[in-house]
């Protein structure tokens, strides 16, 4: 049931990005092009949420994630080409991990059922390198950090409706790759748990901390993202280190997917939702974007808290119960703090320009239906005091820091945090590699030299034989070679 | 003398006839040529077509004819052949309805079509040989026959070319006479039979049966463009379009790499090979193989070199899959025969096609070409893709059963090496889809406007069809894949 | 077919063709022509003969051995017999292409070499030891005529030099042949290989022999009369020379080694020998590479096929006499064809340098059609009797795990593919289209008929080595 969730929103996050697009790039040039690679992304991503079994599923998550350079890159621009150039590397590398992973997995079964796998999985003979590439490979996906580089390069900069179902849609599809292949529940995995809470922790405080310095709104957003699929990381990571906590960990992931999904996409849509309207259009706006920022600071009352409370149920199991349910509270906090920013970015500006519309209608659709979960059955608590009390004081303490860094903006780190670090120290590498580049064609040439040089001297050597040639033929020289034969084959004849 | 001893022969001839013809056929004879050549792939298809039904039902083809005392000339169709002949065929189709627009207005076209049709031929013959010796005749024939075609411009380049080609397959030529003469020496007579036939032998002559066996491989490895013996390839690129796509998909270096596995399979038998300790260097120069002409490709700004070192990667892929021992990187090692030669000529069939339409043959002209010639640049991605390895294109299957086949035989490090072919292939056909389909182009006209001719365009998507198909349709009953399976449970108990 | 003296006509055709043609002198060519035609269908006749019933002996005048002179033919001679004839029709009717009807060439040209062929033919089928001297005598002579025929300085002054080698050759065999006869008193083959033991004599004989006929053969290092000799020659003596009466000397050694010197001496002066025709084979190549003018690159071309054939020494079993016999006819049609080829280019261009062939395969393509054709032989590539003969050969070394007898071979083709195709690379240069010379294409056609010819002994090698066989050493 817990996996339907992720059709659930798969479903309903592309729709409403179509539907928006079609809008917003109403007269947009290259927009078959973007179309073409919507459409084969959404396949993608449908593809891999209803695969049947291993194969199947990594063609579609391929298609997936090659299709989505195309929309990365829409935009032409030079930063779009560097974002596009980042995924696709990361993607490749994530590609190759999974690869890996599900060679390892399938052996020579060449396919498995996706049922199956768990199963499989805790029962290989090299469990734990399997988990790791696992973890590894669907981590890039789903921006787990370290590998989180791509995402605040590439969801900024993409058109809106696609940036809504990058962050909303396609980053579960790491999620749920985790769910559907890791052996939660199948036996114990230590190690690899610890490091995933770790993990998890490390992505929400970052990505809650660099976000705030960011100065745009779907940046921030971006990072909103890391963070928030920190806390996801968590629960896998619980779930790995305890096997008992797994029926948990699956309806609070799958819950926490639903309810990010549709939230941020909600918050991307509405940073395009257009303005040079009615002054209700904007009232409107501001009101659903309050609505959506609500749910992912996680709010009492929001689907945020139902997910919130979903997570808690998870933390409770672990070992460390009490460490982990404060963290829980202080990420809290981090992620109001950055919804604020959010709020303060995206209203300000009045939208973006004008001749990018977007339907108002899709846009309602995401803010609206997280609050169907409210009135789900299995909801209640979070209609308990204690509960309301443990998600409103982070959330007060969260708009307090960001009003206040609204006053005073922090300096901007560069998006791509990490990247930019790789990227100064490879610059620096860039005169020794220069030098290595040139050195080893200076070999090359030297090699070819030598050889020329070596053959020019051997074909001398061997032109000398025309001489002997010519000296063969006079007489002097048949008779004393005539003679010299006899005596040899005499010589050669006799006995010893 | 019945259709079993006919149809094999028949095969060789339907493509021998037409080349002799050809020959005497005046230059200006333009229809009949063209007419004349495609009948004659016609017939072929049609011809293997029934060898291939006959086969899947257990039929024995063979022809036999006496040679030499202790040495006849055997064509015979087994599964294997049928997958080359088969490969060959359909593939001879496509080159010829596109040489047929690509040489255009060029002179010396009834010599070129007539070594056309002896390269053909005589890879047939390569195909379906039944033993090393008739195996070693059409090899040589083969050389003989694609010389002139390396050479056909005419240009200083395109002699030099040609120079260097002989000189390359001049020696592994020799190497392999010398392999096979002391191996039918050593044990009378060397018939192909599934598992080999050395065995026996394997006691008394240790020593001698691996020299043998490098040397065999040597000489088929010039053709095979295995590391260092690829050296002739990249120059070989001075051919027209067509010759490359041959070449390099079809004839030549394909039947280095089919020879390699025949060797493996049915001349030593992979148990015996393994015992003899000779198949972990042979998969270290295919996997060094495989890593070396990605690197060199990297290096490439011509774009049929970048090609040219393409091969010489993805064919080592093949030999990699033979050299490593057990059934799944048989079948991923047999299928990459057919996926390779399908994604490869697409390649340069596209490559021709830009370089005859829009000059482009350096890879930092390619940019916008996407738009003005989107049904070439659509094949070019699909093959391009493919080679990196995603699905659902035939290069992704052959990448799913070498790593299992690598980690089913307990040779995982060759998964690294997937790895690495799998990311250089990235590195430098992927700058090639950017530039060619995201930046900007003037074009003239409408979409198709600047899209090369229908006899340059109709083979190029043909091939790329082909191309998913044969990834997309893998588990069907007809798939090269399903081939591949046939033969390694049929022939191969590793 | 029996009672058809078929042995005896071998030799009276062309005799009598040669002796009618000093007198007709104005229809010498058909003369020869005929007689040619009449010595080929002996020889098939012969062969037919000894393909049914083994080895053949005919008895002269019927005086008995060991006074009276016996004819014998076995495989190997009734193979060479007509292998010879066809292709000395072919050059016949070439030599009535290229000479002037009625010219002093054509005149001298067909009574002499009617009268090699005879030689030859009473060659091949001589049985003593002492008529092999006067056959081989009579070859080399009107050999040393042929040559001349050319008429020019370089011609002559070639012609004279080969006589003097050949001369000073055939008296170290005679030496040889006296010092036999001295010991022992028989002349006849069977005879002496009877008798013949080891002994200061036997040595002494073996190596005037040897000697005599390597001079004349020729072998490595003793070749340096032949090139010269055949690029001043006319054309169709060039052919013959080099593809059919030059290989006497070769096939009287071989004769007298099998039938006399074989057993008794042990295999050291066989492997001398190879040693000899390897290192020739490997120094023409070289040398061949190196050659500007065709002519010269086809002669050292077939000095080093003759080393080649020289190895079957060492190699000796049934598989090498049979690659051996095999070389022997191969490269009588490709050396043919390879000279008529150079001569028509020659005759139409008016040089044979080969940095100028570039672009004449247009206006000449059937010539280096056949010079491709009967290159593939010489390469010893496949499809061709080169290709066989080389594998017969190949193989034996590594059946006796001799292996370096193959290496020579192998390294010998490579460098013949060298050679071979630095002559057609020039062929693919596109050129101007000049006006085409009316001229009689019957040349090439010769030339691509003889190429043919080789490329088919690869096809069907059976037929001729089951011929071979018959009366083969074991």
């Amino acid at each position: 049931m817990s996996m339907r969730a992720f059709l659930v929103l798969t479903v309903i996050v592309w729709t409403s990005a179509a539907w928006s697009a079609h809008g917003y790039l109403r007269d947009a040039p290259n927009r078959l092009s973007f179309w073409v690679f919507f459409a084969l992304t959404m396949a993608g991503n449908l593809g891999a949420v209803l695969a049947p079994d291993v194969i199947s599923f990594y063609v579609s998550y391929a298609v997936m994630t090659f299709a989505a350079y195309g929309l990365v890159v829409h935009e032409r621009t030079p930063a779009a080409f560097r974002a596009g150039r980042v995924y696709v590397t990361m993607a490749l590398a994530g590609e190759l991990l999974l690869l890996a992973a599900f060679v390892l997995l399938v052996g020579t079964a060449i396919n498995l059922p996706m049922g199956q796998v768990p199963a499989a999985v805790a029962a290989a003979p090299r469990r734990d390198l399997l988990v790791t590439l696992l973890l590894l490979g669907f981590g890039i996906k789903a921006g787990a950090v370290p590998l989180h580089v791509w995402l605040p390069l590439a969801h900024p900069v993409a058109p809106t409706p696609a940036s809504a179902v990058l962050s909303g849609a396609m980053i579960k599809a790491g999620l749920f790759g985790w769910l559907s292949f890791l052996p939660l529940g199948h036996g114990t995995l230590g190690t690899h748990g610890s490091v995933c809470v770790v993990a998890g922790f490390v992505a929400v405080f970052f990505g809650a901390v660099v976000g705030a310095t960011q100065r745009d709104a779907k940046t921030t957003l971006a990072y909103s993202s890391i963070s928030q699929m920190g806390l996801a990381t968590v629960a896998i990571g619980v779930g790995l280190s305890s096997p008992a906590s797994a029926d948990a960990v699956f309806s609070a992931v799958a819950l926490f997917a639903l309810h990010h999904a549709l939230a941020k996409g909600a918050l991307f849509l509405g940073v395009a939702v257009p303005v040079g309207a009615s002054v209700g259009r904007r009232r409107i706006r501001a009101l659903g974007m309050f609505l959506a920022a609500l749910a992912i600071g996680g709010a009492p009352f929001t689907s945020g808290a139902a997910a919130k409370l979903a997570l808690h149920g998870v933390v409770v199991r672990s070992s460390a119960a009490p460490t982990l349910d404060w963290l829980l509270s202080l990420g809290a906090i981090g992620s109001t703090v950055l919804m604020v920013r959010v709020l303060a970015l995206a209203l300000a500006r009045n939208g973006e320009a004008a001749q990018r519309s977007s339907a108002m209608a899709p846009w309602l659709v995401l803010v609206l239906f997280p609050w169907l979960l409210i009135v789900a059955p299995g909801a209640r608590p979070l209609f308990s005091w204690a509960h309301v009390w443990s998600s409103t004081w982070p959330a007060a303490i969260g708009v307090g820091v960001g009003l206040r860094l609204c006053q005073r903006p922090p300096a901007r780190v560069p998006a791509g945090d990490v990247l930019e670090v790789v990227s100064v120290a490879a610059r620096g590498l860039k005169p020794t590699l220069a030098r290595l580049l040139l050195a080893s064609q200076a070999a090359v040439t030297r090699f070819r030299t030598r050889r020329a040089r070596f053959l020019a001297r051997w074909t001398a050597r061997i032109g000398r034989i025309d001489r002997a040639e010519a000296a063969l033929s006079s007489f002097g020289a048949v008779g004393a070679l005539a003679l010299f034969l006899i005596v040899v084959l005499l010589l050669v004849v006799v006995p010893r | 003398m019945t259709a079993e001893n006919v149809l094999p022969v028949g095969v060789l001839l339907s493509s021998l006839v037409p080349a002799l013809i050809i020959f005497l056929l005046p230059e200006q004879r333009h229809g009949t040529r063209t007419a004349l050549n495609l009948f004659a792939a016609v017939t072929k298809l049609v011809l293997t077509a029934v060898i291939g039904w006959g086969v899947v039902h257990h039929r024995r083809y063979e022809t036999r004819v006496r040679f030499l005392p202790g040495a006849d000339l055997v064509l015979h169709a087994d599964p294997f052949s049928l997958l080359f002949v088969t490969l060959s065929a359909v593939l001879w189709l496509a080159t010829t309805i596109y040489a047929v627009g690509y040489l255009e207005g060029s002179p010396q076209r009834s010599r070129f079509f007539g070594f056309f049709s002896l390269c053909v031929a005589s890879t047939m013959g390569i195909a379906l040989a039944g033993n090393l010796l008739t195996f070693f005749i059409f090899y040589e024939m083969l050389t003989l026959s694609t010389y002139p075609l390396v050479v056909h411009r005419g240009t200083p380049e395109s002699l030099h070319a040609g120079d260097v080609y002989l000189a390359y397959t001049m020696t592994g030529a020799a190497l392999l006479f010398a392999g096979t003469a002391s191996l039918y020496a050593l044990a009378g007579s060397v018939e192909f039979v599934a598992g080999g036939s050395v065995g026996p032998l394997v006691a008394g002559h240790r020593g001698a049966l691996m020299l043998i066996f490098f040397a065999l491989v040597a000489g088929l490895g010039v053709k095979a463009a295995l590391f260092p013996l690829h050296g002739w390839l990249p120059l070989a690129m001075v051919a027209p379009a067509p010759v490359s796509a041959l070449l390099h998909a079809v004839a030549v270096v394909k039947a280095g790499a089919f020879g390699i596995t025949r060797v493996v399979y049915d001349v030593y038998g992979v148990r015996v090979a393994e015992e003899l300790g000779v198949m972990r260097p042979l998969a270290f120069v295919a996997a060094a193989t495989v890593v070396f002409g990605s690197v060199m490709a990297l290096a490439q700004r011509d774009l049929k070199r970048r090609l040219a070192y393409s091969t010489v990667s993805q064919v080592s892929l093949i030999v990699l899959g033979v050299a490593i021992v057990g059934t799944v990187s048989t079948i991923g090692g047999v299928v990459h025969l057919v996926h390779q030669g399908l994604m490869k000529i697409t390649l340069f069939f596209a490559a021709g096609n830009l370089a005859e339409k829009l000059h482009v043959t350096r890879v930092d002209q390619m940019r916008g070409v996407g738009r003005r010639m989107p049904l070439t640049m659509l094949a070019f991605t699909i093959g391009a893709l493919g080679m990196i390895g995603v699905p659902p294109i035939a290069g992704f299957v052959t990448k799913w059963y070498l790593g299992i086949g690598a980690i089913e035989a307990g040779a995982s490090w060759a998964i690294a090496i997937l790895a690495a072919s799998t990311a250089l292939n990235a590195a430098y056909f992927l700058p090639l889809l950017r530039d060619a389909w995201f930046e900007p182009a003037e074009t003239q006209g409408g979409i198709l406007a600047e899209e090369a001719t229908l006899s340059l365009v109709l083979p190029t998507v043909f091939t790329a069809t082909l191309s998913i198909a044969a990834g997309a349709l893998a588990a069907s009953g007809v798939s090269p894949l399903a081939w591949a399976k046939l033969i390694a449970t049929r022939e191969y108990q590793p | 077919m029996r009672g058809v003296p078929w042995l005896e006509l071998t030799i009276l055709a062309p005799l009598c063709g040669a002796l009618l043609g000093l007198v007709l002198q104005r229809a010498v060519a058909v003369l020869a022509l005929v007689s040619s035609l009449s010595t080929a269908v002996a020889s098939a006749g012969v062969a037919v003969l000894v393909a049914r019933h083994g080895t053949i002996r005919r008895s002269v005048g019927a005086w008995e051995l060991p006074l009276g002179i016996q004819l014998r033919a076995d495989g190997l001679a009734a193979l060479v017999l007509v292998a010879f004839a066809v292709v000395g029709v072919f050059i016949t009717a070439y030599a009535m292409v290229h000479f002037e009807p009625g010219s002093r060439a054509a005149r001298s040209f067909f009574p002499l070499w009617l009268f090699a062929w005879t030689g030859l033919d009473a060659l091949l089928l001589s049985s003593d030891v002492f008529n092999l001297y006067v056959t081989l005598e009579l070859t080399t002579l009107t050999s040393v005529g042929l040559v001349a025929t050319g008429g020019d300085p370089a011609a002559l002054s070639s012609a004279l030099r080969y006589l003097l080698f050949a001369m000073a050759g055939s008296l170290l065999y005679l030496l040889g042949v006296a010092l036999l006869y001295g010991a022992h008193g028989v002349l006849d083959l069977d005879l002496l290989g009877a008798v013949v033991t080891r002994g200061p004599v036997t040595w002494g004989a073996l190596a005037l022999i040897t000697c005599g006929l390597a001079l004349k053969a020729p072998l490595f290092p003793l070749h340096g009369w032949l090139p010269a000799a055949y690029a001043s020659a006319p054309v169709p003596v060039s052919a013959l020379l080099s593809g059919v009466v030059g290989k006497c000397s070769l096939y009287v050694l071989v004769r007298i080694w099998l039938g006399v010197f074989g057993v008794p001496l042990g295999r050291a002066p066989a492997v001398l020998i190879g040693v000899l025709g390897a290192a020739g084979v490997l120094w023409a190549s070289i040398v061949a590479c190196r050659q500007q003018r065709l002519k010269l690159l086809v002669a050292y071309s077939s000095i080093a096929q003759l080393g080649t054939i020289f190895l079957v020494f060492p190699l000796m079993g049934r598989a090498a006499f049979a690659g051996g016999a095999y070389l022997v006819i191969s490269h009588a049609c490709a050396a043919a064809a390879m000279f008529i080829a150079a001569g028509t280019i020659e005759q139409v261009v008016g040089h044979d340098e080969i940095d100028r062939l570039d672009g004449l395969a247009h206006r000449l393509p059937l010539t280096f059609v056949a010079f491709a054709l009967a290159g593939v032989s010489a390469m010893g590539m496949p499809p061709s009797g080169g290709f066989v003969a080389k594998w017969l050969l190949v193989r034996t070394a590594f059946e006796l795990h001799e292996w370096w007898w193959a290496a020579v071979i192998l390294i010998g083709g490579l460098l013949s593919a060298a050679y071979v195709f630095r002559v057609l690379r020039g062929a693919f240069v596109p050129a101007p289209i000049t006006e085409t010379i009316r001229r009689s294409r019957a040349s090439d056609l010769l030339a691509l008929g003889l190429a043919l010819l080789a490329l088919a002994l690869g096809l069907a090698p059976d037929l001729p080595l089951a011929l071979a066989a018959q009366g083969a050493p074991s």
